[in-house]
């Protein structure tokens, strides 16, 4: 006779640590990211405290629900972008402004965040639970895109991640209100 | 199953596996009934029913993250147990081979029986794998010969394997033969 409960409970088990590894696959597309970043430049320790915070915030939302899987994915896509401008730009000769100054690579950067900002707003739209994907997958794309733009400075990171979180809602608006 | 109980079971599948930890125990008590319909259709003892269709039941839950919403989960489901039970027939028909089990089944055909029929049937059917055996390459017929007389082979070789690759050739040999 099968003790069903028994069962039950290592059911739970294995769907439980089948979850937390495919929410830890995060590991690969992070580790590249931070990789990429210090290859280019970054300062190592910033580098890889946001890569830890990406890393946790990433595996977290992925174990916790199908809506999160969508976010971390559609966050790094296009958090990527500013990060990649980020990393990119130095090796192509285009220095950074001093402390407190905005100069070409900040503009760059910052084109970057609109680009990705638009982006999430428009791929969002067409998932589940448009909302949450949205917000979190914004949350993931600022932390991927700080790690490209470590090497900016304070200012070039903070307007990057104002110009995508202000894109992302302005592109937002048009298309709940289209929708409504 | 009914349209509407499939469509039921599929709906809470795709919520378990879209992290809805709520639907895991209406999901497992619907689900066990069917992985065990299907085994037992395949196996003839209630036991060995009952373990793959338990074996079925955590690989379907390991594997539940990846499923396919756009197809049915419930024919999922059934394909995981019915290879269980593929599994599981393989495994026992290699402990069979293992301990030597057809050498019994063999012995016991071709052992005397109380009634003339047996007698008959015994001694046709050794004749017909004796005939069968005769055909395959003498390498062959000394691994099965050894089989069946009981003797054991050289330390040498790999006698799983060699038996079952004479066992296999035998059963080609004998459905050519046979049908």
């Amino acid at each position: 006779m099968v003790d069903l409960d028994r069962l039950a409970n290592k059911a739970r088990d294995a769907a439980e640590s089948s979850r937390i590894r495919m929410a830890c696959r995060t590991v690969v597309a992070v580790t590249s990211f931070c990789a990429i970043a210090i290859a280019a430049g970054g300062s190592v320790v910033p580098c890889l405290c946001l890569a830890f915070a990406l890393f946790a915030g990433t595996a977290l939302l992925r174990w916790w629900h199908r809506e999160g899987v969508e976010a971390v994915r559609l966050g790094l896509v296009m958090g990527a972008v500013p990060m990649l401008a980020g990393v990119v730009l130095p090796g192509c000769g285009v220095n950074c402004a001093p402390p407190g100054q905005f100069g070409e690579a900040e503009l760059i950067c910052v084109l970057a965040g609109i680009v990705a900002g638009a982006g999430l707003a428009v791929f969002a739209e067409r998932k589940r639970g448009q909302w949450r994907v949205w917000f979190l997958a914004t949350l993931v794309a600022g932390l991927t895109a700080s790690l490209g733009c470590t090497t900016l400075g304070v200012t070039g990171l903070a307007a990057t991640l104002l110009a995508m979180t202000v894109s992302s809602v302005a592109v937002r608006i048009p298309l709940l209100l289209r929708a409504s | 199953m009914t349209p509407a109980r499939r469509r039921e079971l599929n709906g809470l599948m795709v919520r378990f596996a879209d992290g809805d930890r709520a639907a895991f125990r209406p999901l497992f008590d619907a689900l066990w009934p069917v992985l065990l319909a299907v085994t037992s259709r395949a196996l003839s003892e209630r036991a060995d029913a009952e373990d793959a269709a338990q074996r079925a039941m955590l690989v379907l839950f390991h594997r539940i993250v990846d499923l396919d919403r756009e197809r049915d989960g419930v024919a999922w489901a059934a394909t995981i147990a019915a290879y269980e039970v593929m599994t599981l027939r393989r495994s026992a028909q290699r402990r069979r081979e293992a301990t030597g089990n057809h050498e019994v089944h063999v012995q016991m055909i071709a052992a005397p029986t109380p009634g003339p029929y047996e007698q008959v049937m015994a001694t046709e059917l050794s004749a017909a794998v004796h005939a069968a055996v005769g055909e395959l390459p003498a390498r062959d017929q000394e691994v099965l010969t050894a089989m069946l007389s009981g003797a054991t082979l050289d330390p040498g070789e790999t006698p799983r394997k060699r038996r079952f690759r004479a066992l296999e050739r035998l059963r080609t040999v004998w459905r050519k033969r046979h049908g």
